[in-house]
């Protein structure tokens, strides 16, 4: 692992946690002042992450990067995790993704990135959100997009359990440890920080999501095959991710029920980790990774029975990807994670936009982006160019739906 | 007469697995039952079953048989899983030495299973495994690749490995094992995948032997009333057709008085002869009788009149499993239609030849086990009119026959049939594919590794002819 960071803080509360052992400390970069928050004015600005610090420390960046590369036997993927409202995350990490496009064009390129919610604390976080998209969508091979808001409501969902006594559970019968925003089997101590229950969902998607490669299975599903079998379109790589169950009931009774329930909860808006709602959009496809006691005649069993409430683009109405993984997540029995690329996603994008839009009428807040050397008004245009076509790519494609669409003739043979 | 075994991709190492068990516990069981398990000592018998049946799929070189098979997989789990597995049984290994695996997968894709993600020298190194394998064997059958069609490695590697087996060994039978996938909910390029490894194994292949995961599917929960169904319990149901066929048999007592040892039979050079003589029609069909599921066993009893007529209607109706077979497809009768009579036909909407309606076959090759095999009567399966008219009656039908029970079967029937079974699925499949690439999804992640849309457009092209072909019968 890389980490990065322009300021020391939170790196240096990781070296001093019980975790300081599986960091190798000459793969930490680290600068005093930050990217624009040496004052307590909420102001971050993404163009002093990408330029400044992405030049200036651009040849440690690749050294580190090599460093780490070199140890691998075999490199298949990088995962980037950052957000995308602040001015490091989105800055340097995207100044990062050019360079790992440049000089490991043939690694994936996995981000996982965190949009801002609609009550934001970064004021400029449009600014940052559309000058990263450019670079995702140019050079990331798959963006995997969240939100703060959408992780919330899961973690209120499980805390509220009782209150609301959903499908007749109480909080007793919630197996302890089992929730995806437990820690159970971590090696923290036990006072746990604010966006600890929401970072443990974003770990878990990315544990879920390589589990084939580290388990065994009856299906495996590669990283390389994500890639491969749901992006159709090189630049529409933007999948909306959502995991089910979010907890292991006590009862040791699994009955079949529960496992069609944990299917059909994963198409609900409400467990997506992204504000989005793919059933009333078109889906483009969809993976479906399944952990645990589960085969695939149950596979097919709930895809036949979901099938019929979505919409699947003509051309791939039967775009389902599968994988069984036999080694189920920490203290659940089986459990399941849903890729799909649907769009549904171009909502938030028009959100983001308009939002950016507002600021950028205005000209508001630009000088602190246009003060650093390399950042021009036309970046911005360009930016904003590069998401008004990929939602014009997305419109198009669910215009498709609505036409009448006659299938190409078959080749003739004499 | 022994043959080599390429085992490809997740599915092909998987099936692999079963299969080589399925042959020994058939081999191990006494008789055919699994009344006692005998320990197993070479006699150097030629007549003998047990030994022949053997020598086929293994050799010894010490204590522990190993299975003439190269194992190969462009990641490493499926590929050490099931050589741990096979070690655990006690009973036979694979050879370590013919194990290959890369480490980055091939991602669903074949074109990066067909260029071997630019590794040179991956073919080489499996061509050098395959090599030691076959100057093992006294004398070499021919090779069986085992290869799905969905994945990247199993269908790209698998195509390319076939090639240049096709290269190399040029006089071999090569007989390629095809896994079809579920119709839909395996990956979303299979379609893709699919029409690329037909199109190019029709040419290098000498039969390619088609099982669909949905029939099989049908088969576990249908016939083998297994609740949960796996893939575990697929391939086993795949093993024990696969090994049905090619363990040993002999032909026909009347047919050829002098084809009576064991160890003289070429099973793969009966089928590439008889089956696969025409190089336009090369697809092939396994369809077997019974089916018990395991708690029936003592209570089912079988005739071989009952068998083999429903097994015949099982090939006529197109029917993958004993269940809901459709009586009413019938062969068309003997009688000349008179002129007033095909017009009566015609106006009543009915076509003037039933050849259409039910499906016909190019050559069929029979392999019965069990008691009582001189009782059997396979007239049936030589009736003109389930064969086209350019192959001769006497190649139309071969019979190979064993009085040895197979794998707990008291009596077996198994077809192995080149006939039109398959146009449909093919068909259908060549329709989305078609209509995927219309809209050219997905076709830049072949054109990154090298596959273009030329290529894409000349594999469609070779598939619907293979289509055309078939329909014409």
């Amino acid at each position: 692992a890389v980490l990065v960071d322009m300021e020391e803080g939170v790196v240096n509360e990781l070296l001093n946690s019980p975790l300081r052992d599986i960091f190798d400390h000459k793969q930490l970069i680290t600068d005093v002042s930050g990217s624009g928050n040496n004052w307590q004015v909420i102001l971050i600005s993404l163009s002093i992450g990408h330029h400044f610090y992405g030049n200036q420390y651009r040849d440690k960046l690749m050294e580190v990067l090599r460093r780490a590369a070199e140890k691998c036997d075999c490199l298949q993927s990088f995962f980037m995790i950052h957000s995308m409202g602040g001015g490091t995350g989105s800055g340097v990490g995207t100044a990062i993704l050019n360079i790992l496009q440049d000089h490991y064009p043939t690694v994936y390129r996995f981000v996982t990135a965190v949009y801002p919610s609609l009550d934001d604390d970064v004021i400029t976080s449009p600014y940052n959100s559309i000058l990263a998209m450019k670079q995702l969508t140019d050079n990331a091979d798959c963006v995997m997009p969240i939100d703060n808001q959408s992780l919330i409501d899961i973690c209120n969902r499980i805390n509220n359990v009782s209150a609301t006594a959903t499908r007749g559970i109480t909080k007793k019968q919630i197996k302890a440890e089992s929730t995806i925003t437990a820690s159970h089997g971590d090696v923290k101590n036990k006072s746990s920080r604010p966006f600890d229950s929401m970072n443990n969902i974003v770990a878990n998607l990315l544990l879920n999501m390589t589990s084939s490669s580290r388990f065994e299975g009856s299906l495996n599903v590669d990283l390389n095959e994500i890639t491969m079998n749901l992006v159709p379109f090189p630049r529409l790589h933007y999948l909306i991710s959502s995991m089910t169950p979010l907890y292991a009931l006590a009862d040791v009774n699994l009955s079949m029920r529960r496992l069609d329930e944990m299917f059909s909860d994963a198409f609900s808006k409400d467990y997506q980790l992204i504000k989005a709602d793919p059933k009333r959009n078109l889906y483009l496809a969809c993976a479906l990774l399944v952990r645990g006691k589960v085969e695939i005649s149950d596979i097919r069993r709930n895809i036949k029975r979901i099938r019929p409430s979505l919409n699947f683009i003509h051309w791939n109405d039967d775009g389902w990807k599968t994988g069984l993984c036999s080694v189920p997540p920490v203290g659940q029995p089986y459990s399941l994670l849903t890729l799909s690329n649907n769009t549904c996603i171009k909502d938030t994008f028009s959100d983001i936009q308009q939002r950016f839009v507002k600021l950028y009428r205005r000209k508001a807040h630009l000088h602190h982006y246009l003060e650093v050397d390399g950042m021009e008004m036309a970046t911005f245009d360009n930016s904003i160019e590069s998401l008004n076509s990929l939602i014009d790519e997305y419109n198009s494609l669910e215009q498709t739906t609505r036409e009448i669409v006659t299938t190409p003739p078959r080749l003739k043979i004499a | 007469m022994s043959m080599v075994t390429l085992q490809l991709g997740q599915f092909g190492n998987q099936l692999g697995h079963e299969f080589f068990n399925t042959a020994l516990d058939d081999i191990y069981s006494f008789n055919g039952t699994n009344a006692a398990k005998k320990k197993f000592a070479l006699t150097d018998n030629k007549y003998n079953y047990e030994d022949a049946a053997f020598d086929t799929f293994f050799h010894t070189p010490s204590n522990l048989p190993l299975a003439r098979a190269v194992m190969i997989d462009t990641e490493a789990k499926v590929v050490d899983d099931i050589f741990t597995k096979a070690k655990a049984t006690n009973l036979w290994s694979y050879d370590p030495n013919c194990c290959i695996h890369k480490q980055r997968g091939s991602g669903n894709n074949w074109a990066l299973g067909y260029c071997m993600d630019g590794d040179q020298h991956l073919l080489e190194e499996i061509m050098e495994r395959v090599q030691r394998q076959a100057e093992n064997c006294d004398s070499l059958n021919g090779f069986l690749l085992l290869m799905s069609l969905a994945g990247g490695t199993g269908s790209g590697l698998g195509t390319r490995c076939t090639e240049e087996l096709r290269d190399r060994y040029s006089n071999c039978q090569i007989i390629n094992k095809v896994i079809w996938p579920y119709s839909n909910g395996e990956v979303i390029v299979q379609d893709y995948n699919t029409i690329l490894t037909l199109s190019h194994l029709y040419k290098a292949s000498t039969g390619l032997i088609i099982l669909e995961n949905d029939k099989l599917h049908e088969i576990c929960t249908r016939l083998l009333k297994i609740k949960n169904v796996s893939f575990q319990h697929i391939n086993k149901v795949i093993a024990h057709k696969l090994a049905g066929v090619l363990l040993p048999s002999t032909s026909l007592p009347s047919q050829d008085p002098k084809r009576n040892d064991y160890l003289g039979i070429n099973i793969l050079g009966e089928i590439g002869e008889h089956l696969c003589s025409h190089a336009d029609y090369k697809l092939l069909n396994i369809i077997d009788i019974p089916q018990i599921p395991d708690h029936s066993f003592d209570y089912t009893n079988y005739n071989w009149h009952g068998l083999l007529k429903h097994l015949r209607q099982m090939l006529i109706a197109n029917a993958a499993m004993e269940e809901n077979i459709r009586w009413q497809v019938k062969l068309p009768s003997r009688k000349v239609m008179s002129q007033s009579e095909k017009m009566a036909n015609l106006s009543l909407g009915l076509s003037v030849h039933n050849d259409t309606m039910y499906n016909k076959s190019i050559a069929n090759m029979l392999v019965i086990r069990g008691s009582a095999i001189d009782k059997v009567d396979v007239d049936a399966f030589r009736d003109s009119r389930l064969y086209v008219n350019w192959v001769p009656s006497c190649s139309a039908l071969t019979t190979r026959i064993n009085d040895r029970p197979y794998n707990k079967y008291e009596k077996s029937a198994f077809l192995l049939s080149n006939s039109q079974f398959c146009i449909p699925t093919i068909n259908s499949v060549a329709e989305k594919a078609w209509n995927m690439f219309a809209n050219r999804a997905y076709v830049h992640q072949y054109a990154n590794n090298g596959i273009s849309e030329d290529d894409f457009v000349e594999s469609f092209a070779t598939v619907e002819q293979v289509i055309t072909n078939y329909k014409k019968l």
